[in-house]
């Protein structure tokens, strides 16, 4: 199975999706006018590595991201959520950024996967 | 879009802009993709460069910035709109406008979700925003059809709108969302 790797710009996140460690990591921003488009290969590719049972780590650095990302983001989590691997979350936001410390809160809410709400430099 | 078609600059006499107001950027033309690109990075270079503006404000301003433009993206690529930011020295904000023409059924739509969403408590909101999350319905052009949950959800609910009649049975959507200043 490939890695993905994929280099952010100005409206979409760095993707590093490692499937040796078993880490997706989502960082910087996603705004695309169009999420679907760019989310579907990084579904697809979850879809693939949740079919082996093991443990998968997400780690979600975003900066900023739009609603319809937020969207995608939601299917990713529950496309995850119901699998049988044995996932955690890493969500990352910075101090004093209460809109993304509630949209962690929101999606630890709703998916049933161990969410850690940690804190960077900014 | 050049970057001549975005200006700086103070226009008193537009109907939006109070006494004491300064328009800091204005766009009035097509809404593209580049067009999105053009105008959220000179937002971006305009929060960053001034040091008034807290770090979580500037991120604030800039998520409803993205959903405002995004939005005329996916519902007025065909005719014209405008955007204009402005700082509003009096009520110690920034108010970001967008005017954009509609149909009736589109207005009609929209007046009700507005309505819906100025009676609510913000904790009915959030609820509101993440039973909208999860389900699986998306709007006609792939988003994620809460983009006014999360504009209402960013300014507190200090949102107006009016709808004003334009030409061949068409209405102007009048948006602005006013976001506060954040002291840390």
């Amino acid at each position: 199975m490939e890695n993905i790797f994929i280099a952010g710009t100005p409206k979409t996140p760095t993707v590093l999706f490692d499937s040796e460690s078993r880490t997706l990591s989502l960082s910087g921003r996603s705004i695309p006018e169009n999420s679907i488009d760019f989310y579907s290969s990084l579904i697809t590719w979850t879809d693939h590595l949740c079919s082996s049972e093991g443990v998968v780590e997400v780690n979600i650095n975003l900066e900023y991201f739009n609603t319809s990302s937020s969207k995608c983001l939601m299917d990713l989590l529950k496309r995850i959520e119901s699998s049988n691997v044995v996932a955690h979350v890493n969500w990352y936001y910075e101090e004093d950024d209460e809109d993304m410390l509630e949209a962690g809160e929101d999606y630890d809410a709703i998916i049933n996967l161990p969410f850690k709400l940690l804190v960077t430099g900014g | 879009m050049s970057s001549e078609n975005i200006t700086s600059t103070r226009l008193d006499s537009q109907d939006i802009v109070g006494q004491g107001d300064t328009v800091i950027l204005a766009y009035k033309g097509m809404f593209k993709n580049q067009t999105s690109f053009h105008i959220l990075n000179w937002i971006e270079r305009y929060l960053s460069s001034n040091s008034t503006v807290t770090r979580p404000e500037s991120k604030k301003i800039f998520r409803v910035a993205v959903e405002l433009i995004q939005n005329l993206i996916h519902h007025s690529s065909k005719s014209v709109a405008s955007f204009v930011f402005i700082k509003s020295e009096s009520n110690d904000c920034f108010t970001l406008s967008t005017s954009n023409l509609v149909d009736t059924n589109q207005a009609n739509g929209l007046v009700s979700a507005l309505n819906s969403m100025n009676t609510v408590t913000e904790d009915k909101l959030r609820a509101l925003k993440k039973r909208v999350m999860t389900s699986d319905v998306r709007s006609e052009h792939g988003g994620g059809g809460m983009g006014l949950l999360e504009l209402a959800k960013l300014s507190n609910g200090s949102i107006d709108s009016e709808l004003l009649p334009s030409r061949n049975d068409m209405l102007l959507f009048c948006l602005s969302v006013h976001v506060n200043s954040i002291k840390t």
